[in-house]
């Protein structure tokens, strides 16, 4: 009886069940890529509103962290940094290590905060996570520029090694996101999550090779302490940064493509399941 | 043959009511530790249950219940903002859903960004928002004020600009719930035109959901009527408002109901109990005909102490929000006490409304009414006042009031002179 032509001939049929999915509609999510895009912007946008250094504080975090390190370790207690020269071992590592700490913490979180959103619409939930680790890559690239600065001013500019260290950025966001994922689903459900991750973030970065080199570990710990993919990543990184610093072992490169792979599997299927029961409890 | 646009097959929610899940061991060991220890009861709460229905494209569907009747549950359901209990549901096309009015507004941001923003997350693509920019902004009447962080704006404008948002969606479902409720009435009527452009010339199928019965008849030809999470009728408009009318309670019982919007908006110092609609008998209705006399009966009790007391009361049209009257009246004088209680009637005599249908909005507040303590409308679910007539006059529809008139002959020698 309408005299219009029939609107949804052709239309896509969704299907709205209670079966569980156990990983997430990646295809759906790529259709609707540039919703993250559009909130990672308005991430970077909103963050350093009313702040007066604004986004400066991108890589004054890292470099305040380094200075600290630097005063306190380096020059006082003298803490073995590889042969580096401490700044610019601390630099290294505390650049990756801010990056994956805050990768952890705010995908951890984008669930929660985004519930006004999530609860009044739909678009494909993993997109929020997704844009919290977009803006974490716009930050890093600051940081990044400093990095190759700073080799430079050092004269330890490393040459073709530096291709890599992208793989190793990529590497320890993507680990990041994987247990992003596991921190935002939980949080939804126990609140507790955002007053624990901080806790466990501290202790991962003391077992990292941030502030001492890993050769500061005695040698019957260091297979254990390899087990921390972060010691990989850190070694490789630094490696693909400065000239000098050794190159990571070609086992415990492995263990971190295959624990990141892993990981970000058993996350996007843990976010899959969870996802409907999150946002009931948001 | 015309396809569904939806199918929904024995669809169900529940919901884990009281606090949270997580905590439920922790408070049984210290129920049991100390048993003055009060929680919440843990229960479940069915919102919606063994739903069936098809809507065949370009169908525009009214959806209509009681609060907590499940209407929000149907339309999260199908939108696909929360995944069923039970049953299915088979959406064919694009889905629009509008739960709020400027989802996704980020106050800091500026007009332009938000409209990029909350148009994406409504499902447009950046090239779409980009294309109907200038008619979104052109819509909303807020150009001059493009650059600036909503945050700046007034709630007047604010509202206009996410509906404009809104309005340039291109989905071939557009799912609908109560949005036009916040506005003034020039915007309620602009919004609920750009709906029955949407339903009626462009052909989309729509799901609304709204207090505003008047606006349900207008544009939808069929209704939903929902009530404690059954569907309960679906069939045309006018038998459907009349069966979700017959089911109104005669007394409203406002001691739970709407609790936390009220709280929202005041201060909750003195709260309505109740509100009763009485005709000239004293049988408890929300209907009348034209001429009627009807009698409000409200009652109250003062929660903390305050030095007087007022009451307002603001009857408008539900259909498009204009003001019928206002009526202002102070109750007391005098300090009421913790405790106290009143119960107080409004007469209306001889109703001169038209048929219609009047939402109620009612206030407590100082004894001026300068500040209110408590309010209560259609978003705590105060049922709407009927008005029906049995005159044949066909202009009897026309308008809202009759005024009182004669007409008398005029002789000629007392005609005025030119």
């Amino acid at each position: 009886m309408t005299a219009h032509p029939d609107r949804h001939a052709g239309s896509a049929v969704t299907e709205i069940t209670s079966r569980e999915p156990i990983f997430p509609d990646l295809r759906e999510a790529w259709r609707h890529r540039q919703l993250a895009v559009m909130l990672a912007q308005r991430n970077l946008k909103v963050r350093y509103k009313q702040t007066i250094l604004g986004s400066a504080w991108i890589v004054l975090q890292p470099l305040l962290l380094t200075g600290m390190l630097t005063l306190v370790l380096g020059a006082v207690l003298s803490v073995p940094s590889g042969g580096l020269p401490y700044a610019l071992f601390a630099f290294t590592g505390t650049a990756l290590w801010t990056a994956f700490n805050r990768v952890v913490t705010d995908t951890g979180i984008s669930l929660a905060s985004s519930s006004n959103v999530i609860l009044k619409v739909y678009f494909p939930r993993v997109l929020v996570p997704a844009a919290a680790l977009l803006t974490a890559v716009v930050d890093f690239l600051p940081v990044y520029a400093m990095l190759i600065l700073a080799t430079l001013a050092y004269g330890r500019f490393p040459g073709w090694p530096i291709l890599l260290s992208p793989a190793f950025v990529f590497l320890a966001l993507v680990m990041a996101f994987a247990v992003g994922l596991w921190v935002t689903m939980l949080d939804a459900i126990y609140r507790d999550m955002r007053l624990i991750v901080p806790s466990i973030l501290q202790l991962v970065f003391f077992v990292s090779p941030v502030m001492y080199a890993e050769t500061a570990v005695p040698a019957r710990w260091q297979m254990l302490y390899h087990l921390n993919p972060l010691v990989g990543l850190l070694e490789g990184f630094r490696w693909s940064f400065v000239a000098g610093s050794p190159p990571p072992g070609f086992i415990s490169i492995v263990w971190c493509v295959g624990l990141s792979i892993a990981m970000l599997l058993a996350g996007l299927s843990v976010f899959a399941r969870l996802e409907r029961f999150a946002v009931d409890r948001i | 043959m015309t396809e569904y646009a939806i199918e929904a097959d024995a669809l169900g929610k529940r919901y884990l009511l009281g606090e949270d899940a997580s905590r439920t061991r922790v408070r049984q060991a210290m129920q049991a530790l100390l048993p003055r220890w009060r929680s919440a009861e843990l229960q479940d709460l069915w919102a919606l249950r063994n739903a069936s229905f098809a809507v065949e494209s370009g169908e525009a569907v009214g959806i209509i219940g009681r609060n907590g009747a499940g209407k929000s549950t149907l339309l999260k359901l199908l939108s696909r903002i929360t995944v069923p209990t039970e049953g299915r549901a088979r959406v064919r096309g694009r889905v629009g859903t509008l739960l709020e009015v400027g989802t996704g507004f980020h106050p800091e941001l500026t007009g332009r960004d938000n409209i990029y923003l909350s148009g994406t997350i409504l499902g447009m693509t950046y090239r779409e928002v980009a294309t109907k920019f200038d008619e979104i902004v052109a819509f909303s009447e807020i150009e001059k004020f493009i650059d600036t962080p909503v945050k700046r704006y007034s709630s007047g404008m604010y509202v206009r600009l996410a509906f404009a948002v809104a309005a340039f969606l291109d989905p071939e479902i557009l799912i609908v719930d109560e949005v036009l409720a916040v506005g003034d009435a020039s915007f309620q009527r602009k919004s609920l035109g750009r709906l029955n452009d949407a339903a009626r010339r462009e052909g989309r199928t729509v799901l609304f959901v709204s207090h505003n019965l008047q606006a349900i008849r207008t544009f939808c030809r069929r209704v939903l009527v929902l009530d404690h999470g059954s569907l309960v009728f679906d069939g045309p408009v006018d038998e459907g408002i009349e069966r979700y009318m017959r089911a109104v309670p005669g007394l409203i019982d406002l001691h739970k109901s709407g609790l936390k919007d009220r709280l929202n908006r005041t201060s909750g110092v003195v709260r309505f109990t109740a509100i009763t609609a009485l005709d000239q008998t004293g049988r408890a209705t929300w209907r009348f005909q034209s001429g009627d006399t009807v009698r409000l009966r409200f009652s109250y009790e003062v929660l903390e102490p305050v030095r007087d007391l007022g009451f307002l009361l603001m009857l408008r049209a539900a259909m498009d929000g204009q003001q019928i009257t206002t009526i202002r009246e102070p109750l007391s004088e005098r300090p009421q006490a913790v405790g106290q209680t009143g119960t107080f009637e409004l007469v209306l005599p001889n109703i001169p409304l038209r048929p219609c249908e009047v939402s109620i909005y009612a206030a407590l507040g100082y004894v001026d009414c300068r500040a209110f303590y408590d309010v209560i409308d259609a978003n705590v679910d105060l049922p709407l006042l009927v008005i029906g007539s049995d005159t044949i006059d066909t202009y009897a529809r026309q308008g809202l009031v009759s005024l009182e008139y004669r007409v008398q002959p005029v002789q000629p020698a007392a005609q005025v002179q030119a």
